[in-house]
Parts: structure tokens; sequence; C-alpha cells
């Protein structure tokens, strides 16, 4: 068997597109989340390292 | 704690500069001569190696890869080391990196030139130079990862987080892209097929533009912008969301280089809905760059460096903005397969990925080699006949496109086809004159620079070992009051790999894994059959003559489209096709079904096509071919390549390789028969003799087929 053939005797892989969507609208908001949660010192002096 | 003294290593910084500078004038140089070649068919020269067909995949992959590749090393190996505050990882392995990297794009030319590409838009480059681009890559990685790690900067700026997303994801999609069955030691095959291979191809040749001609330039303009203005950038959040957003979104955008083909609508839709989420992060991204200018705007003026920078990111966001417009499907009917496209991605090369180039190298050159720039006023001239040669180059192209996309669609109230091809080929001609002298605008400002900093080189006096003091890294990470998620990873450059690497895998898995499911998605024709090797000789000679720059094998399911070239392609009729070859452009007509018997052509036209285009059909634009009418075909190596297709699961029938040279003979000679009674004699070993079998093959397999499967 040809090895292309493999994957198309996968168990649900239909569910895949649906599992990507949530996980990136997941990443997504998280990185949001985190971000809107930052300490402004410290993004101040990461901000400047291109500058020391 | 005692400081510890260091040297930044300027010597591979300026090796790379340098190279950059010339690769950039010999690409656009080539891209010039191309430019020409539109207009002036004669400039083809009738020899094989200055033919556009094979010129063009030069130009592109040296634009792409020796002059924007050179400069991301440039960018990379200067910034990295100042951010990171350490010297590169290791000396041997930035001369390894540097040599290895001119070696593959001398020889990734010869080898074009030469006819030896694998048939797919900026992965021309055949195995032996894939395998040593990947060689070379890792090299780098490694070098980059060791200076990562042994750095005297906890946090990683987010420059880096591009070019380590930039590393991981360029790996992935030139190693998928590339996989090839090797049937000689230097040509192969593309392992995929048809609709598969056209998807690979895409999601490639899409993610080549968002990972090595868009990812690394952020890096840069996330550290060379800050640099030049003097001014950290805008916000340090925004460039956060910006980084995960971008790699995330545009792996899955590649299908919008395929809409309306026989590519599966759903995948199709995916590509389209990704494309416009990404005008977000690419506009947030831009404008993080430009407001970084923010109170700098008197500066601006000035100062030529701020200019290129400023028009570099301006470029940025019309191509961003413009790309995801392309890719709707409405807009693409119109502007698929014309001179739009091109337009398009010269707004990006000549504005984002050159401008930035020019002013980064006008920023850094005078800084390494301790002196001023040797004209400022030259470096302002050369702004203005960049901008100039810009816009020169882009509305002749726009208006080439979109006029000649309607001119296609357009219908006589009788209901036939307004205009020939070649009518509209030959009205946006005096539109290809205006582009290539644009272009020549453009080479002339670049060629300025040059000598200016040749110049500034001459003057100054070179610092290749730059003293540096700094502390080293705590063993221990003591956290300094509030931490917050981000810093977690800023600081674990191998979990950002892999997380980048994570994050860029699902899109391309979901993209790609359904169409592997190749019976459910690839409805099958049974009217398909193998080509017979002469004809896979003639498509072999199609491929290495570079046709797919200028012909499409791709008839979309429009009337205008039906009613030129005949019914719409199916994807069941390119299983057979390694590589795919619908190609992204029409300057010459559609050819998928040129071989059908209502559009068929006597095999004496080709032949005289192939000789003088423009004494068959005058007006046209078509290089001749003359040596195809007196080359003998290479027949040697036939048993290889049946026996490759044959492991690549194209079913020719047990031990065929040993007599395919037999049927191969069989049908030359009444191809030659054929020819004479049309009056033409010549010879059953000639190459023109394949490349006639293959034309006329091409939609002929479904000639009696009425009964076909609907996409």
């Amino acid at each position: 068997m040809k090895y292309k053939y493999y994957l198309q005797d996968a168990l649900g892989i239909e569910i895949y597109p649906l599992i990507s969507l949530v996980l990136f609208t997941a990443v997504f908001a998280f990185v949001i989340f985190l971000v809107l949660k930052m300490n402004k010192k410290k993004v101040k002096e990461i901000k400047d390292l291109p500058l020391q | 704690m005692e400081k510890q003294t260091f040297y930044y290593d300027n010597k591979i910084v300026r090796n790379f500069a340098l190279a950059t500078t010339i690769w950039g004038v010999v690409g656009m140089l080539v891209g010039c001569i191309i430019a020409f070649q539109l207009v002036f068919p004669s400039w083809n020269m009738n020899f094989a190696p200055t033919t556009f067909g094979r010129m063009r995949p030069v130009h592109t992959n040296a634009v792409i890869f020796a002059f924007v590749g050179n400069g991301i090393f440039m960018g990379v190996y200067y910034s990295l080391q100042r951010l990171l505050k350490a010297r590169m990882f290791s000396d041997a392995l930035s001369k390894v990196h540097f040599w290895g990297w001119q070696l593959i794009i001398v020889f990734g030319a010869l080898s074009l030139w030469m006819g030896h590409t694998s048939g797919k838009e900026y992965a021309e480059l055949q195995w032996p130079i894939d395998i040593a681009i990947t060689l070379i890559w890792v090299v780098f990685g490694i070098n980059m990862m060791g200076t990562i790690l042994k750095r005297r900067e906890r946090h990683l700026y987010v420059a880096i987080w591009f070019f380590i997303g930039t590393w991981v994801t360029v790996a992935l999609l030139h190693i998928v892209n590339s996989f090839a069955l090797p049937y000689s030691w230097i040509d192969g095959y593309s392992w995929y097929a048809g609709v598969q291979d056209a998807l690979v191809q895409w999601w490639y040749g899409h993610n080549a533009v968002a990972f090595f001609l868009t990812t690394p330039y952020l890096g840069l303009m996330y550290y060379f912008v800050p640099k030049a203005s003097n001014r950290p950038v805008y916000s340090y959040k925004w460039s956060i969301i910006h980084f995960w957003a971008l790699i995330f979104i545009y792996i899955w955008a590649g299908p919008h280089h395929l809409l309306y083909t026989s590519l599966p609508d759903w995948a199709q839709s995916v590509g389209v809905v990704f494309s416009i989420m990404l005008i977000l992060p690419s506009w947030g991204g831009m404008l993080n760059g430009l407001l970084t200018l923010r109170g700098a705007w008197d500066k601006v003026r000035e100062d030529p460096i701020l200019k290129f920078m400023v028009v570099a990111i301006t470029c940025y966001g019309m191509a961003t903005f413009e790309g995801p417009m392309l890719s709707l499907k409405s807009v693409n009917a119109i502007t698929h397969y014309t001179d739009w496209t091109i337009a398009h991605v010269h707004v990006g090369a000549l504005g984002w990925n050159g401008f930035l180039t020019f002013g980064i190298l006008y920023w850094l050159i005078p800084r390494i080699f301790r002196t001023e720039l040797y004209s400022k006023k030259l470096a302002s001239i050369h702004f203005w006949i960049g901008v100039i040669g810009i816009i020169m180059y882009a509305i002749p192209m726009y208006w080439a496109g979109f006029s000649q996309g309607l001119m296609w669609k357009s219908f006589t109230p009788e209901g036939t086809l307004t205009y020939q091809f070649l009518e509209t080929v030959t009205s946006i001609v005096p539109m290809y004159l205006l582009r290539a002298v644009g272009g020549t605008i453009y080479l002339t400002g670049a060629i300025l620079m040059a000598f200016n900093l040749f110049k500034t080189m001459q003057k100054g006096n070179f610092l290749a070992e730059e003293k540096m003091e700094a502390f080293p890294l705590a063993k221990v990470y003591k956290k300094t009051g509030n931490e917050y998620w981000h810093n977690w990873i800023e600081r674990r450059p191998m979990q950002l790999l892999v997380g980048s690497l994570i994050v860029v895998a699902i899109g391309g898995a979901v993209e790609i894994i359904p169409t592997f499911l190749i019976k459910s998605n690839v409805p099958t024709i049974e009217a398909v059959k193998p080509y017979t090797p002469l004809e896979l000789q003639g498509r072999d000679i199609y491929v290495r003559e570079g046709c797919y720059t200028c012909h499409s094998q791709m008839i979309r399911p429009f009337r205008d489209e039906v009613v030129r070239y005949g019914d719409y392609s199916k994807a069941g009729e390119f299983v057979y096709d390694h590589p795919f070859q619908w190609g992204s452009k029409r300057t010459g007509p559609d050819l998928a079904r040129e071989g059908h018997s209502k559009l068929r052509r006597p095999d004496s036209w080709h032949y005289n096509h192939m000789l003088a285009p423009e004494d068959i059909s005058p007006g046209s634009i078509m290089p001749p071919y003359p040596w195809l009418l007196t080359d003998d075909l290479d027949t040697s190596n036939t048993a290889a390549k049946i026996r490759a297709m044959m492991t690549l699961g194209v079913p020719y029938t047990k031990d065929f390789d040993q007599v395919a040279n037999n049927d191969l003979m069989k049908q030359a000679n009444n191809i030659v028969a054929n020819l004479k009674s049309e009056g033409i004699e010549t010879k059953p070993t000639k190459e023109i003799i394949a490349v006639i079998a293959y034309l006329q093959r091409l939609g002929s397999d479904i000639e009696n087929v009425d009964d076909l499967p609907v996409r």
C-alpha cells in the first residue's frame, strides 16, 4: 500500500478541521488575555532592548 | 559576578551585506531582461538558457533566495548578536552557512539555465540542491539556536521570535514540498501528483512569501526601525499578538492560489477565510512599525534611511491588504492568471523587501565601517528613483491585469468571445514596455546604492571584531516582581521553537492531510490513462523549458474559459501529473485541452510554431524554440523515468520500462509520417516529436466521455 493511502483509513479524520479551529480561537484568545495582563515595567525593559 | 568581554562578528554581517547587494543587482537585471523579452521576443536570442521560460525561474529564485535570503542573514547576524549580547555560536558555522548559501545560489542558477527544474514555482531547484539547502538551513539553525543558548540577555526580543518562527517553518515547507523521486543524478519527479501536488506546492508557495519574504523581514523591522529612529517599538504587546496570530493564520491561506481550480471547494473556502483574517495581524504589524516613528516624522523628512523604511512598511500594508482582496473569489475570477498578480508580488518585493533591505544597508554599512555614508544625497536620489521605479512598474501591471482580465471575459451580443487570446496580449504589450522601463529605473537606483556603499566601504575603516562587555546570565533565574506568562516563553528559545512548529503544523496538517485521502477527494476518471513514454519525454521537455511560466493547464468553470479552452478541468484528469502543471499566469493561452479534437491543431502547426511563433501567429510574444527541432531526444533515461513513475503509483504494466523505448519509437514514427504528409521532413529522434506528442495528448483523455464526475 502506498503511504498516501494510509491516511484515508484514519478514523474520524473529519474532526481535524474542527479541532484546529477551536485550537486557533483558544490560542488567540489566550494570547490576548495574557498580553492584557502583562507587567508594564517589564514590557518597557524588553522594548528598549534594541536601543541598549 | 564580573562583566565578560567578547566581540561581535561583523565580518559575517559584511559578507552577507555584500552578497545581498551583488545578488540583488543580478536578480533585478535578469528581471529587467525578461521584462523586455515580453516586448521584444528577439531578446530571447534563440538560445535555450536565455529564453524566458528558463530565465524567469532564475529571476524569481535569485530575488527570493539570493537577494532577500542574504538580506535576511545579514540582518539576523547583526541583530541577533546585539540583542543577545553574544558572539555568534560558531565562526566556522557562520562561514559554512555563508559560502554554502552562495554555492547553492551559483549552482542553482546554473542548473536552472541548463533546464534542470522541478517545474514547481519558487521551488524549481532539483533534489541534490534541495538537499544542500536543507543542510545549510540546518547549519544556520544550529548557529542561531546555539547563539541564543549562550546569550547574556535573558529575554528574547520579538525580532528573535520572528527569526525562530521563520527558521522552523521554512524548514517544514521546504522539506515537505521538495519530496521528489530521483531518476537521475540531478533530476527527479515530484512525489505528489495533480491536485495534491498543487495543494502542497501552493501551501509552500504562499508560505514561502509568508515565512521567507515576510516574517524574517518583520523581525528586521522590529529591530532596525527602532534603531534607525532611535525609538522603541510603538507597542510591544501588540507585537506579541502580531507574532502568534500571523504565524498561525498565514499557513492556512495557501489555497487562495487555487480558487476555481479542481481543488476541493472546502479547501478553497478555508484559504479565503484565513486570507481575510490575515488583514488583522498584518495591519497590526504595519501600524506598529509606522507608529514607532511617532514624534520622529521630522527626521523622516531628512533621513533617507527612514524614508526607505516608511515606504517599505507602507508597501507591506498595501500588499497585505491587496492579498486578501485578491483571494476573494469574485475578484480572483478577474485577476487570476493576469499581470495583476505580478503587480501584487512586486509591490511586496520591490517595496517591502527591496526598500527595507536598502534602508538597513544604508544604516548598517557606515556603522560597521566606522564612517559616515559616502553620499546622503545619492541615497536620497536612490530613494526617489526607487519610488518612481515601483510606480512605473506597478501601475502598468495593474492596468494590464485588469484590462486583460476583462477582455478575456468579454462576449459579443451574439454570444461569441469578443477577443482572440492573442488580441488581449498585443493590446497590453505597451504596458509591458512601461513595466520594463519601470524595472530598469528601479535597478538603476540599486546600482547607485551599490556604488554609494562601495565608496563608503572604501573611505571607512572596517571593524571586524566589535568589542563588547556584558554580565553573563545568572545560573538561576530570579523573578523580578510580577511575572507574566509570556516572560516564561521568552526565556525559553527551545520551547518557543517547538511552540511555533506546533502552531504552523496545525494549519499545514488541516490543509494537506484531507487531500491525501485521494479516493474521497479526487474523483478518478476511468478514461484518464498514464502518459505514453514519448508523451512523458515531451512533458519533461515542457517542464524543462518552463512552459508553465506562461501557459496554464487549468480551465476554470467560467463561461469564457469553457468557450475558449473547452470543458473545465476535473481533479481526476491530473492524477498522473508529477509534477502538476496548472501554472499561475497566462501570458499565453491555457493548454489543458490543446489536444482535444475541438481545439486540436495539425502536428505541422506545432512544428512550425515552435520554430517561429511570430510567423504562425503575427504579434505573438512567444519565444522561438529552434533547438527542439535539431536536438536529439535523450531516450537513455526512458526506462528509469517509467520505473520512477511506477514507484510513485502510476499504473504502467509490469516490466513496461523494458519495452518503453520501442513504444516510444513506434509513436514517434507515426508522428513523423504524419508530418511528412503535411510536408515536413524530420527524424523521429528529435525532441520536437516528443513535444508534439505531449501537446496533442493534452485533454484528449476525456474526449468521448459524457458522464464525467462533477467536482
